[in-house]
């Protein structure tokens, strides 16, 4: 076992404090009792319960967390705001060039922080221990809101609004999981997409799946993404809402590419209908140049065959050009 | 927003044109007010000038969402189509190129065919200069190709140019552009030329010129040196004979847990964490002496592991540091936490807490049971009382016998303004509460007003 893990254990067993409460044990020392125990006021108490709604944090009185205090530690808590060298202590080791890094987010990581933010703008050990009696509160109270964070910096919502449908709650009682992904695919696919799957099961998510269908099918396998930024060109996060099975990266929807089919022969473009069934191939007519190189592609005579191609010879557009040339999105799943 | 395609499906339409084309346009506006069929005076005609205005000389990196494919990357890009997708609908139909295609056209030029170079105005024909109306000093990016057959070779038809521009919408919403610009609408605008690998990988430019007022292109002499093109945006790739798309940098990926003992791909070097996930960092105290230290983030790969309580362990201390950081750099999370923790210290002045306070007379009263008093004057509770007597019930500073004298000896070493007399009824209103199962009381208590005994 580790050694870290192994000192906690004997120092739990000889002090009887928790280790979360060490720090702010020390700095109290001077207002508390020294016989008192001092981490005393996490649970609510019945003889506690008359009190007004708010004081769930227990013994300590607490007045209600303001909504932006609690919508900020649910951002921090979404790793915003926070500095990436705390994330990444040593890049080169923890997160090479072209890699791809599942994690989970430290809730007791993310407690010590609600602590310290709690903490801003007062010293004094009282504010000290309001700060901790709040925590608990506040840290369930911030897990409540990380589904909204998304929406409110969209600007789609705003903080503490007026008739704002409550947030959707997280499910797995707030536990949030993600990937930082460093790779120059970020730098070329900056509108990369990515769908997150409860289940690694192909006969639940099949490999070439509509991802709507599967939706509307099946909503409980959708992975709620709480958020998907570009940290910088090269590196992309993505949190999640609980913990997927399977992931999709997608390339970008609004920059599929166009493309012929070569296979050695002429190019040729497969034709398809609506649904995307294959009906035809024609090949791809060139244009013939003389000092230019080659593959320059004769559109008006490529739109005409196309035309030709088709059951009723609708004249091409752009968009059924577009269409014709459009070819699947590349995707690529991981897990499962 | 309702009328957004389903995630993962496209809708394709051929254009999108503005309603008013970019120009200046003077709109006028005029009375004719009628009485019994002859006229009246009415006020003068009214002219407002107004333009409206679209990229001339350049696009702005915002204007384009994307290219493919992308800026330097290389790879075999030879069987797809390169085109540039920009974040504006109506953009390539907001000026218009000869007989109202779309003013925009992509073209690829591998090396050796010609020249992307900063410009100026003045480079252009001269009627193209007079139809742009722009300043001939005004810096232009240029594309001059080596010979008039070479841009005859490369330029789409004019029939093709609306072929190769279409309008798409798609859903942005699991998206990294959700929350940007995401009404997921774009127009494309695409090249007629595929990026063939001809040996050696083969550097192409892609540029996408302008056609405003360019009728000239299609009556070229083909001898003759070619027109130099204005250049609104460029940018260049290589086409190689492998690698390069997206699933093979996909695959190339190195994929696994965060920060795992195991990162280490040579067993000799050190493991760059520990079995705890923790990375040894150096720090300085404030004499300067270096001690060696570890430190853990927020991610973390392996299960469940609470922090390490040994001194040289500072991940839960820059936790807690970095939160009263983030809190203090924030003016409107600093003022609401100052004003919810005053909040906080007036509500417990006004507040006997009895859990603390049974935790604090323990070692005076013993494990014994608490004798009831009934109280007799009793504190009226109830908002109405006014001003609160600032009673603090703090924890400390607790000596003497465990007697009901002892309680208000204590309540009245830990306020400043309260009376010995309320005190000593509170401490027999206290005993009572704590004997009883009376719920946690409000105590207002005037000074004037409590019964002296």
């Amino acid at each position: 076992m580790s050694r870290g893990a192994d000192l906690l254990r004997q120092r739990l067993a000889t002090s009887g404090l928790l280790p979360s409460a060490a720090p702010i044990a020390r700095s109290l020392a001077r207002g508390a009792s020294a016989a008192a125990p001092v981490e005393s006021t996490g649970d609510a108490s019945p003889d506690a319960s008359g009190g007004t709604s708010d004081d769930a944090s227990g013994g300590a009185p607490g007045t209600a967390l303001p909504a932006f205090i609690a919508h900020s530690l649910a951002r921090w808590r979404l790793l915003h705001d926070i500095p990436i060298a705390y994330l990444v202590p040593d890049t080169a080791a923890l997160l090479p060039p072209e890699s791809l890094r599942f994690f989970a987010i430290d809730d007791a990581w993310m407690e010590a922080l609600t602590e310290g933010a709690l903490m801003a703008g007062g010293r004094g050990s009282r504010e000290l221990a309001h700060a901790r009696d709040a925590r608990p509160q506040a840290a369930h109270e911030a897990r409540a809101l990380l589904t909204e964070v998304r929406a409110v910096r969209q600007g789609r919502l705003v903080i503490g609004g007026f008739g704002k449908p409550a947030p959707v709650a997280p499910v797995a009682g707030g536990l949030v999981t993600g990937f930082l992904l460093r790779s120059e695919l970020v730098t070329r696919w900056p509108g990369m997409e990515l769908r997150a799957w409860t289940s690694a099961d192909p006969l639940d998510v099949p490999p070439g799946a509509d991802p709507a269908a599967v939706e509307a099918a099946r909503p409980d396998l959708v992975v709620r993404i709480l958020r998907l930024e570009r940290l910088n060109p090269s590196l992309l996060l993505a949190l999640f809402d609980g913990q997927p099975q399977m992931l999709w990266l997608e390339e970008p929807h609004h920059a599929v590419q166009f493309g012929v089919e070569q296979d050695g022969g002429p190019p040729e473009l497969v034709l398809r209908d609506l649904p995307g069934a294959t009906v035809d191939r024609v090949e791809v007519p060139m244009r013939v140049v003389s000092q230019a190189g080659p593959g320059v592609i004769d559109v008006a005579a490529l739109a005409l065959a196309i035309t030709n191609a088709t059951p009723n010879a609708v004249p091409t557009t752009a968009a059924g050009l577009a269409r014709q040339l459009l070819r699947a999105p590349s995707r690529q799943r991981f897990g499962g | 927003m309702s009328d957004m395609p389903a995630v993962g499906s496209i809708r394709l339409y051929d254009e999108a044109r503005p309603s008013l084309p970019a120009g200046d346009y003077v709109l006028e506006s005029a009375l004719a007010i009628e009485q019994g069929g002859g006229p009246l005076d009415a006020p003068p005609a009214h002219r407002m000038f107004f333009s409206v205005q679209a990229p001339l000389l350049r696009l702005e990196p915002g204007d384009v969402a994307d290219c493919h494919p992308a800026p330097q990357a290389r790879g075999s890009f030879a069987n797809q189509l390169p085109h540039a997708v920009l974040g504006r609908r109506s953009l390539p139909w907001e000026r218009s190129g000869p007989g109202g295609i779309p003013w925009l056209a992509l073209l690829v030029v591998a090396q050796g065919e010609g020249l992307v170079e900063a410009g100026t105005v003045a480079g252009l024909p001269q009627p193209v200069r007079a139809a742009l109306g722009a300043p001939d000093t005004a810096p232009a990016t240029l594309l001059r190709c080596t010979s008039g057959q070479v841009l005859y070779d490369l330029l789409p038809e004019r029939a093709e140019v609306p072929l190769l521009t279409h309008v798409r919408q798609v859903n942005l919403r699991d998206s990294t552009l959700a929350g940007a610009d995401d009404d997921g609408w774009f127009a494309v605008v695409t090249a007629n030329r595929q990026p063939l690998y001809t040996g050696e990988g083969t550097a192409y430019t892609a540029c996408l010129v302008s056609l405003q007022a360019r009728d000239d292109l299609w009556l070229l002499d083909r001898n003759a040196p070619a027109p130099a093109l204005l250049v609104l945006h460029a940018w260049s790739f290589v086409s190689t004979a492998t690698g390069g798309t997206f699933e093979d940098m996909m695959r190339a990926l190195s994929v696994q847990g965060f920060a795992l003992p195991l990162a280490a791909a040579d067993p000799a070097a050190p493991a760059p964490v520990d079995a705890a996930g923790c990375v040894p960092l150096q720090r300085r105290d404030r004499h300067g002496e270096p001690h060696d230290v570890h430190y853990r983030g927020p991610l973390r790969g392996l299960g469940e592991q609470p922090f390490s309580v040994e001194e040289a362990d500072i991940s839960r201390a820059s936790a807690v540091e970095l939160g009263r950081l983030l809190g203090n750099a924030d003016a409107r999370f600093l003022r609401e936490v100052v004003v919810w923790h005053r909040a906080a210290e007036a509500r417990e002045r006004g507040l006997v807490n009895i859990k603390r306070l049974t935790e604090a007379l323990k070692p005076l009263l013993g494990e014994g049971p608490i004798r009831p008093v009934r109280p007799r004057a009793l504190a009226r509770a109830g908002p109405g009382a006014g001003q609160p007597a600032a009673m603090s019930a703090s924890t400390s500073a607790i000596s003497g016998a465990g007697t009901p004298t002892a309680i208000s000896m204590f309540i009245n070493a830990s306020t400043t303004t309260t009376t010995r007399a309320v005190a000593g009824a509170l401490s027999q209103h206290i005993a009572a509460r704590l004997a009883g199962d009376l719920p946690r009381a409000r105590l207002w208590q005037r000074p004037e007003e409590g019964g002296p005994e």
